[in-house]
């Protein structure tokens, strides 16, 4: 159980550890305090941390560097990886190039969230070489401040690249070759298993490899907890104080990991993370972009995966109402059996889905488009980046000609588990011309839906927003020129509008 | 040193050995009656030194201004998420289990929460505070056109990204190093030396890295065996541990639900045409008064709206 962390060569050992550590607790008891613990719920950044993994590009393997929070991924995870915190960007007494820029733009006040900031413009520093307002927002996606304000950070990352050299720049670009032996030479051996006893109490860790280990630990294992990234379940060990008994980590099991795209069809393992799935499905959906770019943080993208997502049955989950509307199946396995089950019926009550003990998603397969349909996406949500829906609604609409000739909807926040929306289809193809849709889109959804109230909307909130979104999204089929204010990030181009 | 990750925080600094570990239980109701508090099963978790509720402060109350606010609740729950009891434990970690423990008995009474309610039931703080020069309403009233309305703003949480913490170090002859994340160090002084008794200067208060969080402070003393909890603002709150430790923000939030400055407010205002006195009476920590003051040309505006967006961004 060995990684690499910051400019060591030498592996670093975790020894046997509570298998429910995270990496920020790992970190901060090995006295590695420059990465804080804000939320430790993936909401703040100030634990972020940079990851990079062995993976192949272009038939060349390569170490991929991604920003992540360290408050909600296990520290076991980091096995076989190279992890690169706030500590490792200087060499000798010199700042990385990142943190010189912020010292001179004045991007840090209190301080608390600039380690956090560092790290995701590290990161953003590493992949890219040239850099837009666009690219930016994105890396600090998963940042927040309280105090400075984002102005002189995103100056920073401006001023950063315009000195950025060609060569070169830093000790982890002119070390890559010796960094990527050092990682090979880590991945000889991958599977994890091993177990950690306190106080008389024993906890598993699995971290099978292939396919064919996993279904050997759950046949042995059917009650294990299983995780692949864990940004949502990790918050039951930080927020709820659990300590799950036995942890099987399917992140590294090759085949969930692979993405296949036949004629007829997109099969996504279900380890594979959003930010790797992405130009997949923008390939067939390009609407998905906008609505990607809402649904998570980067640093949450990077490491989330869709089949956790969908296993974990967040009545929100914002990907699922998606998937339900393009009609997924998903591919459940368990003791080397598998059967499909349409998603739009593997969600049978709040957080209770179709799968048995020891079963799991292997993969999820999306039909993919004919030509004449049409995907439409919304997130209505406060903060733009990273927040849980009040609502999400996904419209797949087919066409004949100008009319609609099937309608597929789904909903998420609307209900205990996202769910598609029958009535409110047939009313759609019924009332699809009239003035009054609105008024018809929420009879519909009464009919069907009672949304609770909560901090994030009122029921009757919900019921109006999701009939007004039906509004908007014929309109935008229209091809009506559709104002969407949560796409007005800059205050300049509010003020031109 | 911000850049570089080497900036200490409080949560970042060693602590000394046996250091105590504080965490609250929290009330679940808005407003209620306390009849009991049940604290055995918290007592007897793994780690727990002791459990302190009111009745073992003697003094209890603190405040910024008036001393009225109690450390813990003692018999009426005021808010929710109102600390009513405190564990002392071994780490973090266990006195967050061992004061999840902790069981009130409690008769739920009627909470008001909005303005509005407040208003009917003239519950308020104190007796308004009035600030007036000449005869704004005989100037209103005189005025060849005036225009009424309402403001109101929402709560907004700061969210301050340090979460609450203080680390107390008991030195020579009842005196005290308090490290604190707060952003009022001399009124964190003022209150420990109050609940401790001691004259103000025997309690070093050390602030790292001015942070956006209120003040909070934690003192625990093993020799007495007492731990001592103040907080300006009424919440009282406080974590610590030596290394990472699972703060949760929601409780962070919870408890320090009376601090005004997030409070939504609510103000009737009446403009007249020739002088606009706008004034909003700011409940910020420092009961900051602001008045902003102009004299709109009324043929500049075209409609009655353009005329309030300006009032309302002037």
């Amino acid at each position: 159980v060995h990684f690499l962390l910051n400019q060591n060569i030498t592996p670093t050992e975790l020894g046997v550890i509570n298998p429910n550590t995270t990496v920020l607790q790992w970190l901060r008891n090995n006295n590695l305090v420059g990465s804080k613990e804000g939320c430790a719920s993936g909401d703040c950044g100030a634990c972020t941390a940079v990851i990079g993994e062995l993976v192949v590009q272009n038939k060349k393997q390569v170490i991929e560097y991604k920003s992540i929070n360290t408050c909600i991924a296990l520290a076991y995870s980091l096995v076989g990886k190279h992890l690169v915190t706030i500590e490792g960007l200087m060499e000798g007494k010199d700042l990385h190039p990142v943190q010189r820029a912020m010292v001179e733009e004045s991007g840090s006040q209190c301080g608390f969230c600039t380690p956090g900031f560092v790290m995701s413009l590290f990161a953003l520093y590493h992949n890219e070489k040239k850099v837009n307002l666009t690219k930016i927002n994105d890396a600090l996606s998963g940042n927040l401040c309280r105090c400075t304000g984002y102005k002189p950070i995103i100056a920073a990352a401006f001023s950063a690249f315009n000195e950025k050299p060609k060569k070169p720049s830093d000790y982890y670009t002119q070390n890559r070759t010796k960094i990527k032996q050092a990682l090979i030479r880590l991945n000889g051996h991958q599977n994890v298993s091993l177990s950690y006893t306190n106080n008389g109490n024993t906890i598993r860790y699995d971290s099978p490899t292939s396919l064919q280990e996993l279904d050997q630990v759950l046949n042995k294992h059917p009650a294990a907890k299983i995780i692949a990234a864990g940004t949502d379940l990790s918050l039951e060990i930080t927020q709820s104080l659990k300590e799950f008994s036995h942890i099987v980590n399917v992140s590294s099991v090759k085949e969930l990991q692979a993405i296949s795209d036949s004629h007829s069809e997109l099969e996504i393992g279900s380890a594979v993370t959003y930010q790797d799935a992405s130009a997949s499905l923008f390939n067939y959906w390009p609407g998905l972009e906008a609505f990607l770019h809402r649904f998570a943080s980067l640093p949450i993208k990077n490491w989330a995966t869709i089949g956790g997502n969908i296993a974990n049955a967040s009545p929100i989950g914002d990907m699922p109402p998606v998937l339900i509307a393009l009609e997924a199946e998903l591919k459940l396995r368990k003791n080397s059996n598998v059967r499909l089950v349409k998603l739009e019926d593997f969600f049978v009550s709040y957080r209770k889905t179709k799968l048995t003990k020891g079963e799991f998603i292997e993969s999820i397969v999306i039909p993919k488009p004919t030509g004449k349909e049409q995907l439409i996406t919304h997130k209505i949500s406060k903060r733009y980046e990273d927040d849980i829906s009040a609502v999400c609604m996904a419209i797949n609409i087919a066409f004949s000609g100008d009319q609609p000739k099937s309608i597929r909807i789904a909903l998420g926040g609307m209900s205990g588990i996202p769910q598609r929306a029958h009535q409110l289809e047939k009313a759609l193809i019924k009332h699809w011309d009239q003035e009054n849709l609105t008024q018809q889109a929420y009879e519909a959804l009464k009919k069907e839906f009672s949304p609770f109230n909560d901090v994030r909307a009122s029921a009757e909130y919900r019921l109006q927003v999701s009939a007004n979104l039906v509004k908007k999204s014929i309109l935008m089929i229209k091809g009506e020129n559709v104002v969407d204010l949560a796409e007005i990030t800059q205050m300049s181009s509010f003020l031109e509008a | 040193m911000h850049v570089q990750g080497n900036a200490t925080y409080i949560d970042d600094m060693p602590v000394p050995e046996e250091t105590l570990h504080a965490a609250f239980a929290l009330s679940d109701v808005a407003h209620g009656k306390i009849n009991h508090i049940d604290i055995k099963k918290a007592k007897q978790a793994p780690g727990v030194h002791s459990v302190i509720v009111a009745q073992d402060i003697e003094r209890l109350n603190i405040g910024p201004i008036k001393h009225d606010e109690p450390l813990l609740a003692k018999d009426e729950i005021v808010f929710y998420g109102q600390a009513i009891a405190a564990v002392l434990a071994d780490s973090h970690e266990n006195a967050r289990k061992a004061a999840s423990l902790i069981e009130a008995n409690v008769t739920q009474l009627e909470a008001i929460v909005t303005i509005e309610q407040a208003m009917s039931k003239e519950s308020f703080l104190d007796k308004p505070l009035e600030i007036i020069t000449g005869d704004a309403e005989a100037a209103i009233n005189a005025a060849k056109n005036n225009l009424s309305g309402s403001l109101s703003i929402g709560g907004q949480e700061h969210y301050y990204l340090e979460g609450q913490v203080a680390l107390a170090i008991p030195t020579e002859d009842n005196e005290m190093v308090v490290y604190s994340s707060t952003q009022n160090p001399t009124e964190v002084q003022h209150l420990v030396a109050h609940v401790l008794n001691v004259p103000h200067n025997a309690i070093e208060v050390i602030t790292l890295h001015f942070s956006l969080g209120k003040c909070f402070a934690n003192l625990s003393n093993r020799k007495k065996s007492l731990i001592i909890l103040t907080v300006p603002g009424l919440a009282s709150s406080i974590r610590f541990d030596a290394g990472s430790n699972p703060t949760n923000r929601t409780l962070d939030l919870y408890e320090r639900n009376n601090v005004p400055s997030l409070h939504p407010m609510s103000k009737t205002i009446s403009f007249c045409e020739r002088v606009i006195l706008f004034s909003i009476f700011s409940v910020i920590s420092c009961n900051a008064f602001l008045i902003a003051s102009f004299k709109p040309d009324r043929n500049q505006y075209s409609s009655y709206n353009d005329f309030l967006d300006a009032v309302c961004f002037n």
